[in-house]
């Protein structure tokens, strides 16, 4: 008990003892030993109570044998890394990732001890009330009391510690400066998913489907849908992710699943039992001869990718990002294991967000409790999960995230760097991530670049040039996206048409949200530009 | 008041919020193009036979409100029709109940005046019954058109209102049997009709009216109607326009308001309706240039009369030039909020004219609503 102890003195900063707790501070982390005492009347007379309880420093072995002689119980150990907030402003401060330090150290401790954490967390300490503090926002690993005493995992975690280092990429630092959480309406974003919408190829069918029908009935669509798909069956079939054919039945049932869930995603409208193609689908179409692979229908390129990928994450963060963060947990997982954990996960998920949102409206309170006492309702996990797990594995497999080892998911690199982004965006709002529409309207292009084209995309600094590219590409959208009214497009179809453009034409990272910032500049005389924050939407005219 | 007029020169705040109900407040100053393109539509409608469908789009207090109660106006239509036969207008809201088409058939037969009309068409009546028998080949319609315009000896005013309000006791309803008429109107078809027959009536030969002008305000509400009730509105419209193929002018006002999921409000509309529209007219967002001379306009209509000032006259020009560039690309209705609050506040602290000091000074105030 000792040598671990001392080893524990030897490599940290500092030691002290605090209200029933022996910590080792190592700068940004600590390791700290919970302990009870069974009897007050066990104390030293020599010491006064004051010396072991409050902020009493300990500088060397013989303190600490003192402190373990005395009647105290030994209890968990927790890993601990902090951030103080006031920090953050500072840009001279290497901005960290928080979520991602508790990952890491998760990951690499179970790598040769399997799960070592009882459980783990992160959450903001405003000390003890009485003085201003801007908060420390920490995570904190509870290790099981198996590990307590244990040197070769003492070893390992201040081998961590000493050479852990994760920074959150340049473009994220305004944001930690800014140091105020970006927006999170906190409603709950999930899909309902049938086990057969497993490939996302045919939403790049029902692109091409939809600009030959344009509108189309509600009641002939799937059957006609169904039609449309028949032609690529065998081209799916010859595909290793081969699942989730579209058939030709009587009633059009075999494509009833993608239907649903397109509108669900309003990649198809629907208005008075006519379907057409939703505002954010119609970018898609206008831009997928030109960036689409429409040769290989059930191969995703990078527009498809991006395009589905943010998709996904809009409508299903929820779902999509507990089941990353169980793959990122477990170096590889059968799906049996899969379907034991996800339940209990998700559940500790909503609980987690309902324990740390104290500016919860009550939409969004609603909803986590309607979520929650689904999930808990599902009398039969098994049957039940395939519809929402097979799906998803699918889409992440196609997305590339995720591959598939036997009988074994394991995660990609580029679903690692994918991951490592939603956990920053955490560690911005210092808080889980429910709704995440406007990280997505400011980070999905950097995200996507660093994922899957290792940060190559440019960051133009030349402001000038960069304007004059958007509003070039703006007029352009009014070519394609005219309205009923003149002279007139709506602005989520010019954003996003504009985004995919300096991407893709000019390899420039801009997010979508800048592109209005660049719209509502004063100087900016060329467009007449309305934002209306309801509808999270607005127009564009040309002046 | 009075304050208003010793000292501002002005008979009333000219800065209204919303249009006005009294004739002579409803004026029309700058934005020449727009007018002139309401002027030319209406001048097209009175020449020529064929009936036509026209959107106004514009964002919120752009003016479209304002546009249609100006284009009713008796003195305004006058000088662009024939005197003697100026059009028929009226302004309706587009209806948000379960039965639009009965709505909107009550918003037309509540200001129509059967006791005139009929005074009006008795001369005509034999060539007019003859005309009905052309264009309507339905009996039933045919004979309550015949009874809306036929001397009041046959059926009096009162009646026939009670009949096309469907008010009308079953033993009055035998005493039309005589005319043909054996049952109310009930079907939404009728109410179509018959509306398109009146229509048809009131411009029979351009004698009495050149054309018929119907606005529709507040179109955009069609996206919040259930399915079945956006369905009668855009069959109303289509059905409306097919069975009144000569001299109706129909206006829709839109406002270009953003949508969820579906890019413009032209997602309501069907294709049979889309494909009628013959023009659409915009109210864009006014420049400056717009804004000054609509001001100055705006201030000579409401200007004591006899009075020589300058003609932004209670505001120093270069108050109106920090105004306009300080809201950027603002609606009309917000500029008029502006001009409107900047002139109570100097008026409050008796500052006349309103230099920069006023207007930096209230600057604040000004703004406040601006999000």
């Amino acid at each position: 008990m000792l040598n671990i102890l001392k080893y524990y003195l030897d490599a940290s900063r500092q030691a002290m003892i605090n209200e029933n707790k022996l910590s080792f501070d190592f700068h940004n982390h600590s390791i700290v030993f919970n302990y009870e005492r069974v009897g007050l009347e066990d104390l030293d007379e020599d010491h006064t109570e004051h010396d072991f309880y409050s902020y009493n420093g300990i500088n060397e072995v013989a303190q600490l044998e003192l402190l373990i002689n005395k009647n105290i119980k030994f209890k968990t150990i927790e890993l601990i890394g902090s951030e103080y907030l006031g920090w953050r402003e500072d840009n001279n401060e290497i901005k960290r990732s928080i979520t991602n330090e508790m990952y890491y150290f998760l990951i690499e401790l179970a790598k040769e001890r399997g799960a070592v954490a009882e459980s783990y967390m992160t959450s903001v300490d405003y000390g003890p009330g009485f003085c201003e503090d801007e908060g420390t926002y920490f995570f904190c690993i509870i290790i099981g009391y198996d590990f307590l005493w244990d040197m070769e995992f003492a070893k390992k975690v201040v081998h961590l510690i000493k050479q852990i280092s994760i920074q959150a990429p340049d473009f994220y630092y305004y944001y930690f400066e800014k140091n105020s959480p970006i927006e999170d309406t906190k409603v709950l974003p999930i899909l309902s998913t049938n086990t057969k919408v497993r490939r996302l190829g045919y939403y790049k069918l029902l692109s091409s489907f939809l600009k030959l029908e344009k509108k189309i009935a509600a009641k002939s669509l799937n059957r006609k849908f169904e039609d449309y798909c028949i032609a690529h069956q065998l081209e799916l079939e010859n595909q290793v992710l081969n699942k989730g054919v579209i058939k030709k039945t009587a009633t059009g049932i075999s494509a009833k699943p993608y239907v649903d869930l397109a509108l669900d995603v309003n990649i198809l409208n629907k208005i008075n039992n006519i379907c057409s193609a939703g505002k954010g689908f119609k970018v898609y179409q206008v831009l997928q001869e030109e960036y689409s692979n429409s040769n290989s229908v059930f191969n995703l390129n990078h527009f498809d990718k991006l395009f589905f990928l943010e998709l996904i994450l809009r409508n299903d963060y929820f779902y999509i990002s507990s089941l990353l963060k169980i793959l990122l947990l477990n170096e590889r997982i059968t799906y049996a294991s899969l379907l034991n954990a996800y339940q209990p996960f998700l559940i500790k998920q909503i609980e987690d967000i309902q324990k740390s949102g104290n500016q919860l409206n009550r939409k969004a309170i609603e909803k986590l409790r309607l979520v929650l006492n689904r999930i808990k309702n599902w009398k039969k996990p098994e049957v039940y999960l395939e519809h929402l797990l097979m799906p998803r594995l699918n889409w992440l497999l196609e997305l590339d995230l995720i591959v598939e080892d036997g009988q074994f998911f394991k995660m990609t690199k580029i679903g690692e760097q994918l991951f490592k982004h939603l956990a920053i965006w955490d560690d911005i709002n210092t808080e889980l991530i429910v709704s995440p529409d406007l990280f997505l309207d400011k980070f999905m292009i950097h995200v996507f670049d660093d994922c899957y084209n290792d940060s190559r995309g440019i960051l133009l600094n030349n402001e000038k040039e960069l304007f004059i590219k958007i509003y070039n590409y703006i007029d352009d959208s009014f070519r394609f996206f005219q309205t009923l009214a003149p002279n007139r497009v709506t602005a989520s179809q010019a954003g996003n048409y504009v985004k995919y453009k300096l991407y893709f034409n000019d390899k420039i990272k801009v997010g979508y949200e800048f592109i209005f910032n660049a719209l509502s500049r004063k100087e900016q005389n060329r467009f007449i530009f309305k934002y209306q924050k309801q509808y999270r939407d607005g127009y564009i005219q040309k002046k | 008041m009075s304050d208003l007029q010793d000292k501002y020169k002005l008979r009333a705040n000219p800065f209204r919020l919303t249009p006005s109900n009294k004739p002579e407040d409803l004026i029309w100053a700058g934005f020449a193009g727009v007018k002139e393109k309401f002027e030319k539509r209406i001048k097209r409608s009175v020449k020529i036979p064929s009936s036509s469908l026209v959107l106004n789009w514009g964002e919120y207090g752009s003016g479209k409100t304002h546009a249609a109660r100006f284009f009713s106006k008796v003195d305004v239509l006058t000088p662009i029709a024939d005197p003697d036969a100026i059009p028929f207008s009226l302004v309706m809201s587009l209806p948000k109940g379960k039965d639009p088409i009965y709505d909107m058939f009550i918003s037309v037969i509540d200001k129509l005046d059967i006791k005139a009309l009929k005074t009006k068409f008795a001369a005509d009546y034999t060539e007019l019954e003859s005309f009905i028998n052309t264009i309507e080949s339905n009996i039933h319609i045919r004979s309550v058109l015949k009874m809306i315009f036929n001397d009041e000896e046959v059926v009096g005013h009162i009646a026939v209102k009670k009949y096309l309000y469907g008010n009308m006791s079953s033993t009055d309803l035998k005493s039309l049997s005589g005319l043909e008429i054996l049952r109310n109107l009930k079907i939404e078809k009728d109410y179509t009709l018959i509306l398109a027959g009146i229509f048809s009536c009131l411009t029979f030969d351009k004698k009495y009216y050149s054309c018929v002008i119907i606005w529709i305000d507040e179109f955009e509400d069609i996206a919040t109607l259930n399915n079945t009730s956006m369905d009668k509105t855009n069959n109303f419209i289509r059905e409306i326009l097919d069975s009144t193929p000569n001299n109706l002018l129909l206006f829709l006002n839109l406002t270009q308001s953003a949508m969820v999921s579906v890019e413009d409000l032209g997602q309501y509309l069907y294709v049979n309706v889309t494909s009628r529209i013959k023009e659409t007219i915009n109210f864009d967002l006014p420049n400056p240039i717009d804004f000054k001379d609509y001001l100055k306009e705006m201030l000579s209509s409401f200007r004591s009369e006899g009075v020589e000032v300058n003609e932004y006259f209670p505001f120093n020009e270069n108050v109106v030039n920090a105004l306009i560039k300080e809201q950027g690309d603002v609606s009309l209705r917000r500029f008029n909020e502006s001009l409107s609050l900047l002139l109570e506040l100097a008026e409050m602290d008796k500052k006349c004219p309103i230099s920069m000091d006023e207007f930096n000074s209230y600057k604040a105030d000004l703004f406040l609503s601006k999000s």
